[in-house]
C-alpha cells in the first residue's frame, strides 16, 4: 500500500453548520450557559464531584484556591461544549475536505 | 387532485360499474360516504382507485371474473383543476392509457401525485384497517414523510442521541459515584503500589555494586560453559556420521553390482504397465466376443430359412378385418335377438288392445294424443279440479268469519269504564323518583370511598402528627421542599467531604512524619549537627586567631579546621540522604500546615451543618413533623400532603352532594304523598313509588284491553270482507276453466270428452301413449337386424371364394376359419422381420469384435518398440513379462542413487570419492569405541551449563529485587507520570461530564422553541376524537430515538403509545393522518383522502367526532369513506347534514 498523500483540514465546530443546520442553534443555546449563573452553579457542583474524588496530590491542578478552581471550571466547561459540538459534527467532517 | 368519477369496467366482480362524485360544489365540504353491505365491493372498489392511480399489480386477486387481459378500470381525474379521462389496463408497459386507446401522459398523472408512490399513499391518506396500524407505527418511528414532519424538533439532531450516549460511556468509565472498577480508582490504586515500593526501596549503593558485578561474572561463566558443550556437540555429530556411511558405502557398492544385469532396460513411463494389462484384458473379451456373435448368426440364420408365408389370405386381409370387425359383431347379434324382439312386439300388441277397452275406445290409436295437448289437457283439468275445492273452502271460511263478527259485536256491550289517573303519571315522570334514590345512593357511596381515599392519604403521611381535620392549613410548596431537601444534602455531603480531606490531610502528615522519624533515627541528623557546630567552632577559633596571632591560637584553629573537613568528608558521605531528610522535613511542614487548614474549615462546617439543623427542626415543628424526620424525604412527603390534601377537598365536595341528595328524596315524597293524599313521613320515597306504579299499571293494563278488543273486531270485519271476495273470484276462475275446455276438446273421441271425468283418464291415455311409441321402435329395431344378418351372409361368402376356401359351413363358422388363416400368415411375416434383424447384428458385433483385435495388435506392436534392442516381442503377454523387468531395474537404479545421496549428505563432501578418502582405514568399533568417551564429556559440560544458568538466574533476580542503579528515582518519575496522566484524564471527563450537561440542558430549551406544526395539529385532532380525554401531545428522546406521549385528563399521566386501548391507538394513528394531510395540503398538494372501515373499533361519539374531522378536510380536499355500518351513515348524516353525499354500492346476488 502506498499512500501519496494525506489532507489534514481543521476548523471550529461552530463554523461546520450553517445557520439553518439545528446543530448550529443548538450550539449557540449551549453557549449562551456559559453566561447562566445558576447553571455554572450546577456545572461547579458537578465538577466538584470528580476533583473531589482525585488524589490530594492532583486537586490543586484544579486551583489552589476556590476562585481559581471556579475559573478552571468555566474554561473546562468552555471546552467540554467544543468537544461535544466537534461530535456531533464528526458526520459531516467524515465526507472530506472542501 | 379530485376523483371526478370512477368507472370499473371490468374489475372484480364488477362490470361497466361507475361511481360518480360529481363535480365540486364551491363552498361546500367535498365529503362522500360510499355505502354497501357485505361483499358489496367497496374493498374492490376502493383497491380499483388505487390501480387506476399507480397501475394494477403483478399479480392482482381482482382477475377472479376478468382475466389479465381483459381488466379494466378507469375514471374522471381532475388534475390542475383540468378533469383528465384515464384507464388503466394489466399490461406490463403502457398500462395507462385514454379511453380511446392512445397512450396517456405519465407524467401529469405523477406531477399530481407530487412524486408520492403507492406505498407513501397508502401510509398517508389512503387507509383501510392495516395500512392505519402499521402506517401509523412507521409515523411514531420517524419513519416516512409524515415521521419527518411529526419529528421536526429533532430533526437534524437525531446523531445527537448516539453522541451524547458514547460521551456518556466515557465519563463513567473514568468516573462513577460509588463505582470500584473505573479508570480513576484503578489509577489510585497504583499510585498507592508505587508509594509503597519506594519507602521499601532503600539500598546502599555497595551492596548494589557488589550484586551487578556478580552477576556479570555468572554472565561470562555461562558463555565459556556454552562455547565447551558446543564443540563436544560436534565433535559428536561427526563421529555418528561416519558409523552411519561405513556400511551404506558398501551397500551403495552392491547395488552397482547387481544392477549390470540390466543393462539395455529402458525407464518405463507412468501407466505403461497398467496400459498393458488393460491391453490384455481388452483382447480376451473381444476374442470371446467375436466367438459369440459368429454362433448366434448362424443360429437365426437357420430359424429364418424354416418360416412358411400365404400371400393369398394376405391380399384380402383389410377387407376381412374389416367384415369381421363391426358387420359380424351386428349379424352375431341378430342371430341371437331377433326370436327374443319378435315375442316382445306380440306382449306389445296385447297391453295395448287392453288400454283400448279401459279407456273405452274402438282401437288404440285413437286414444293417440300429443305430448304437448295432452299436457294442456291435464293442465285444464287440474286448475279445475283446484278451483273447485278452493271455492269450497273459501265458502266455509266466509260463514266462519262472518260468525265471529257476529260475536265480537256482542262482547263490545262488556267494555269496563277507564280509571282518570293522568295526573299521577306525569308527576311521577316529572319527579323521576328512582333516578333520585339513585343519586343519593351513589353520593352515599362516593362519600364512604372519600373517606377512605383520605384516610389512606393521611396514613401515607406518617410520621406526621397533625389533626387530619386541619390538614388544609398545612403550607409547603413543591419547590420548597425540594430547596429544603437539595440544601440539605448538599450540606450533608459538604461536610462528608470536609471529613474526608481531613483524614486524608491527616494519613498524609502521619505518613511524612513517621518516614522522617525514621530518618532522624539515623547518623545523619547527628553528622548534621556535628558539622554545624563544628563550623561554627572553627569560624569562632579563627575570629580568636586572626585577633591574636598567637601559636597556641594558630594550633586550637588548626584542630578546629581539621575536625571540620573531617566531618564535612564523612556528611559527603551521607549527602544524598540529607537532602532525602530536608525534603521530609519541608513536606511535613507543608502538610501539617494543610491538616491545620482543613480543620478550621470542618470546624466551621460543623457549625453551619449545626445552624441549619437547628431552621430546620423549627420549619419541621411548624409541619408538626418530628425533628427525626430527614429532611430529603420531603419532596415526597409534600407530594404525599398535596395528594391528602387534594382528597379533603373532594371529601368535603362529596358530602355537601350527599346532602343535596337526600334533600332531593324529601322533596319528592312529599309531593307524591300529596298527589295520592297520603300524610307527610307515613311512608318513605321508595314505598310511595310503588304504589303510585300500581296505581299507574292497573290504569294501563284496562286501556290496553280496551285497545286490544276494538282491534280484534276490526280484523274480523275485514277477514269476512276478504273471504267474501275470495268466493266471488273462484265461481269466475272455475266459468273460465269450461270455456277454455270446450275450445281445447272439440275433436277428442266421445269416451273422453268429460271435463270431470277426464282427470280420472289421464293416467290411462299417458300410458298408452308410451306403448304405441315403443311398438313402433321396437318394430324399426327388427327391420334392422334382419338386413344385417343377410348382408353378412352375402359378403363371407365372397370373401371365402377369393381365398381358395370351401364355402361349406354357416357364414359365422366360416368367418371364424378366415381369420384363424389369416392370423397364421400375418404372425409368420412378423417372425421373418425380427429374425433377418438378428442376423444383422450378430453380423454388426463379429465386424466390431474384428476390429478391435486389430487395434489391440497394433497398440502391443507400438508399445514392445521400447525393448526391440534386447528382445522381440510379438504377443501382450510377452510385453508384460519385458515390463516387469524393467521396472525391477527402476526400482534398483532409486534405491542405488538415495544411498549415494545419503552418504554424501551425512559427510558434507561433494561425491563418493572425497567419502571414500575421508572414511579410509577407519572401523565402526574403533569409531564407536570414541563415541561412547564423547558422550561422558559431553554429559559433564551440560551439566555444568545448567548451573551457569542458575548462577545467572540466580544473580539476575537479586540484582532486580534492588531495584537497579535509581530506582527510587525511576520510581518516583513513574509515579509524577501517573499523576500526569490522570489530571489528562480527569480534565478529559470533567470536559465531557460538563459538556453533556450543557447539551442536555440546551436540549430541553430547544424541544420547547420547536414544537412541529404537525404535533400541534396531531393533538388538536386527537383531543376532538378523544372528547378531550386525551390533552397534551409531546415528543421525548428515549435513547437514540423520539417517542410519542400524551397526557392523560383522568390521571395525568404521561403514557406511551403501546399504553393505549387499541380503538384509542386508532384514533391517534388517524389524527396524525389527518394532521398530515393538512401539512400537505398547506405546502399545495392535496390528493383524495380515502379511508375504508377504519372506524371499527371506535364508540359513537368518536365515530362522530372522526366524521366531523373528515368534514374539515373535505373543505381543503376531497374525503370518501367507504362503509358497511348503517349507523356510520346515519351519524355522518347527523354531523354534517346536507354537506356530504351518500352513494349506494349494488347488492351482489
Amino acid at each position: 500500500v502506498w499512500i501519496d498523500k494525506i489532507v489534514h483540514s481543521q476548523e471550529p465546530p461552530s463554523q461546520s453548520a450553517t445557520g439553518a443546520d439545528p446543530r448550529s442553534e443548538l450550539g449557540a443555546l449551549m453557549k449562551g450557559l456559559m453566561e447562566d449563573e445558576p447553571f455554572v452553579s450546577r456545572a461547579l457542583g458537578a465538577a466538584d464531584d470528580v476533583i473531589g474524588d482525585l488524589p490530594p496530590d492532583l486537586r490543586s491542578a484544579f486551583g489552589e484556591t476556590e476562585g481559581e478552581q471556579v475559573e478552571q471550571v468555566r474554561q473546562i466547561l468552555r471546552e467540554g461544549i467544543d468537544d461535544i459540538m466537534a461530535r456531533m459534527m464528526a458526520g459531516d467532517a467524515e465526507e472530506g475536505p472542501s | 387532485m379530485r376523483l371526478r368519477r370512477l368507472d370499473l369496467t371490468r374489475f372484480g366482480h364488477f362490470t361497466d360499474f361507475s361511481l360518480d362524485f360529481g363535480v365540486r360544489e364551491e363552498g361546500r365540504p367535498d365529503l362522500h360516504i360510499v355505502f354497501g353491505p357485505n361483499e358489496a365491493g367497496k374493498t374492490t372498489a376502493f383497491e380499483g382507485y388505487l390501480d387506476l392511480l399507480f397501475g394494477i399489480p403483478g399479480r392482482s386477486k381482482y382477475n377472479f371474473l376478468h382475466e389479465y387481459e381483459n381488466m379494466r378500470v378507469g375514471g374522471a381525474l381532475e388534475l390542475d383543476g383540468n378533469p383528465v379521462e384515464l384507464v388503466r389496463i394489466k399490461r406490463n408497459k403502457g398500462d395507462l392509457i385514454t379511453p380511446s386507446g392512445d397512450p396517456a401522459n405519465l407524467a401529469q398523472l405523477s406531477h399530481a401525485l407530487d412524486g408520492i408512490d403507492r406505498e407513501q399513499y397508502c401510509a398517508m391518506f389512503s387507509l383501510d384497517d392495516e395500512t392505519i396500524e402499521a402506517g401509523g407505527e412507521d409515523i411514531l418511528a420517524s419513519q416516512g414523510n409524515l415521521g419527518e414532519l411529526l419529528f421536526s424538533a429533532a430533526a437534524g439532531l437525531s446523531d445527537l442521541g448516539a453522541v451524547l450516549e458514547a460521551a456518556r460511556g466515557e465519563v463513567d468509565q473514568f468516573h462513577k459515584a460509588r463505582a470500584r472498577k473505573t479508570e480513576l480508582a484503578e489509577a489510585k490504586r497504583k499510585l498507592q503500589e508505587l508509594h509503597a515500593q519506594i519507602r521499601e526501596l532503600d539500598v546502599p549503593a555497595s551492596a548494589f555494586r557488589r550484586l551487578k558485578d556478580e552477576r556479570d561474572s555468572a554472565a561470562k561463566l555461562l558463555s565459556q560453559a556454552k562455547q565447551a558443550r558446543d564443540a563436544l556437540l560436534e565433535q559428536q555429530a561427526h563421529l555418528e556420521a561416519a558409523v552411519e556411511c561405513l556400511p551404506l558405502l558398501q551397500t551403495l557398492k552392491d547395488g552397482d553390482k547387481e544392477l549390470s544385469a540390466y543393462i539395455g532396460y529402458p525407464s518405463l513411463p507412468d501407466g505403461a504397465e497398467k496400459e498393458a494389462q488393460d491391453l490384455k484384458s481388452r483382447h480376451v473379451e473381444a476374442a470371446t466376443r467375436l466367438r459369440h456373435a459368429t454362433i448366434q448368426k448362424e443360429k437365426e440364420e437357420q430359424a429364418r430359412d424354416a418360416l412358411i408365408l400365404d400371400p393369398v389370405i394376405e391380399n384380402i386381409a383389410d377387407e376381412l378385418t374389416v367384415l369381421l370387425d363391426a358387420a359380424k359383431s351386428r349379424a352375431q347379434t341378430a342371430e341371437e335377438d331377433l326370436p327374443k324382439r319378435e315375442t316382445e312386439l306380440d306382449g306389445l300388441a296385447a297391453e295395448l288392445s287392453t288400454l283400448a277397452n279401459e279407456l273405452e275406445l274402438d282401437r288404440p290409436d285413437d286414444g293417440a294424443l300429443s305430448e304437448t295437448r295432452l299436457a294442456r289437457l291435464a293442465s285444464i283439468c287440474g286448475d279445475h279440479a283446484e278451483a273447485t275445492s278452493k271455492l269450497a273452502d273459501a265458502q266455509k271460511e266466509k260463514a266462519d268469519a262472518d260468525e265471529k263478527v257476529k260475536s265480537l259485536e256482542q262482547s263490545n256491550y262488556d267494555q269496563p269504564s277507564m280509571p282518570l289517573i293522568g295526573d299521577l303519571e306525569a308527576l311521577l315522570k316529572d319527579l323521576a323518583p328512582e333516578e333520585r334514590l339513585s343519586q343519593m345512593k351513589t353520593a352515599e357511596a362516593n362519600v364512604s370511598s372519600a373517606e377512605q381515599a383520605f384516610e389512606r392519604a393521611v396514613e401515607g403521611l406518617a410520621p406526621w402528627q397533625g389533626d387530619p381535620k386541619d390538614i388544609g392549613r398545612v403550607s409547603l410548596s413543591g419547590s420548597e421542599a425540594e430547596r429544603l431537601a437539595r440544601d440539605w444534602a448538599d450540606l450533608r455531603e459538604a461536610r462528608q467531604m470536609a471529613r474526608r480531606e481531613v483524614e486524608d490531610a491527616q494519613r498524609d502528615y502521619d505518613g511524612v512524619e513517621a518516614r522522617l522519624n525514621e530518618f532522624e533515627k539515623d547518623d545523619i541528623a547527628a553528622v548534621d549537627d556535628d558539622v554545624k557546630a563544628a563550623r561554627e567552632e572553627r569560624d569562632v577559633l579563627w575570629e580568636n586567631h586572626t585577633r591574636s596571632l598567637s601559636e597556641d591560637s594558630a594550633k586550637a584553629f588548626h584542630a578546629a579546621l581539621l575536625r571540620d573537613d573531617a566531618l564535612q568528608e564523612a556528611r559527603l558521605g551521607f549527602a544524598e540522604r540529607l537532602a532525602r531528610l530536608r525534603e521530609l522535613r519541608v513536606d511535613a511542614a507543608s502538610f501539617k500546615a494543610t491538616l491545620s487548614s482543613r480543620e478550621n474549615s470542618r470546624s466551621s462546617m460543623e457549625e453551619r451543618y449545626k445552624a441549619e439543623r437547628r431552621k430546620l427542626s423549627e420549619r419541621l415543628a411548624v409541619l408538626d413533623l418530628p425533628e427525626s424526620f430527614d429532611p430529603r424525604d420531603l419532596p415526597g412527603w409534600q407530594a404525599r400532603l398535596v395528594t391528602a390534601q387534594d382528597r379533603k377537598i373532594d371529601l368535603d365536595r362529596k358530602r355537601d352532594d350527599a346532602v343535596e341528595a337526600s334533600r332531593s328524596v324529601q322533596e319528592a315524597a312529599s309531593r307524591l304523598g300529596a298527589a295520592m293524599s297520603i300524610p307527610d313521613g307515613t311512608l318513605g320515597l321508595p314505598e310511595l313509588v310503588r304504589k303510585a306504579r300500581a296505581i299507574s299499571a292497573d290504569a294501563a293494563a284496562t286501556r290496553a284491553k280496551i285497545e286490544a278488543d276494538k282491534k280484534r273486531r276490526e280484523d274480523a270485519e275485514k277477514e269476512a270482507a276478504r273471504r267474501a271476495d275470495e268466493v266471488k273470484r273462484l265461481s269466475e276462475q272455475i266459468g273460465d276453466l269450461q270455456a277454455s275446455w270446450d275450445r281445447e276438446a272439440e275433436d277428442l273421441p266421445t269416451a273422453l270428452l268429460s271435463l270431470g271425468g277426464f282427470r280420472w283418464k289421464l293416467s290411462a291415455l299417458q300410458k298408452l301413449g308410451v306403448k304405441l311409441a315403443e311398438r313402433e321402435k321396437l318394430k324399426r329395431r327388427i327391420e334392422a337386424m334382419e338386413k344385417d344378418r343377410d348382408v353378412f351372409k352375402d359378403e363371407i361368402a365372397t370373401l371365402a371364394e377369393r381365398a381358395d376356401e370351401p364355402v361349406d359351413a354357416a357364414p359365422l363358422v366360416l368367418g371364424e376359419r378366415l381369420r384363424r388363416r389369416l392370423e397364421r400368415a400375418q404372425k409368420s411375416e412378423t417372425d421373418l422381420e425380427t429374425l433377418s434383424a438378428k442376423v444383422s447384428a450378430a453380423a454388426a458385433d463379429i465386424r466390431s469384435a474384428q476390429e478391435d483385435l486389430a487395434a489391440i495388435d497394433e497398440r502391443v506392436h507400438e508399445l514392445a518398440g521400447a525393448f526391440e534392442s534386447i528382445l522381440s516381442i510379438t504377443f501382450v503377454d510377452d510385453l508384460i513379462e519385458a515390463q516387469s523387468q524393467a521396472a525391477k531395474a527402476d526400482q534398483l537404479r532409486n534405491e542405488v542413487r538415495e544411498v549415494r545421496e545419503r552418504i554424501l549428505k551425512r559427510l558434507g563432501v561433494a561425491d563418493i570419492d572425497a567419502a571414500e578418502a575421508l572414511l579410509a582405514g577407519k572401523d565402526v568399533l574403533e569409531l564407536e569405541g570414541r563415541k561412547a568417551g564423547l558422550h561422558a564429556d559431553l554429559k559433564t559440560a551440560e551439566a555444568d551449563h545448567e548451573v551457569k544458568v542458575g548462577d545467572l538466574r540466580s544473580a539476575n533476580d537479586a540484582l532486580e529485587k534492588v531495584g537497579g542503579d535509581n530506582a527510587p528515582a525511576q520510581l518516583e518519575e513513574k509515579r509524577q507520570t501517573l499523576l500526569l496522566d490522570l489530571e489528562e484524564q480527569a480534565r478529559r471527563a470533567l470536559r465531557l461530564k460538563l459538556g453533556i450537561l450543557a447539551t442536555e440542558q440546551a436540549l430541553a430549551v430547544y424541544r420547547d422553541d420547536h414544537r412541529s406544526k404537525m404535533l400541534a395539529d396531531t393533538e388538536r385532532a386527537f383531543q376532538t376524537l378523544t372528547g378531550g380525554r386525551y390533552q397534551d401531545l409531546k415528543t421525548q428522546a428515549d435513547g437514540q430515538k423520539e417517542i410519542l406521549l400524551a397526557l392523560r385528563k383522568r390521571d395525568s399521566r404521561s403514557i406511551t403509545v403501546s399504553e393505549m386501548s387499541k380503538g384509542t391507538r386508532f384514533q391517534l394513528y388517524l389524527a396524525l393522518r389527518l394532521a398530515g394531510y393538512r401539512q400537505y395540503a398547506a405546502g399545495g398538494t392535496t390528493l383524495p383522502f380515502v379511508a375504508d372501515d377504519i372506524m371499527e373499533t371506535f364508540d359513537n361519539k368518536r365515530t362522530a367526532a372522526a366524521l366531523c374531522l373528515l368534514s374539515e378536510i373535505s373543505e381543503q380536499g376531497q374525503a370518501i369513506y367507504f362503509t358497511h355500518h348503517e349507523h356510520v351513515v346515519d351519524l355522518a348524516e347527523e354531523v354534517c347534514g346536507g354537506s356530504m353525499t351518500v352513494h349506494e354500492l349494488p347488492i351482489i346476488n
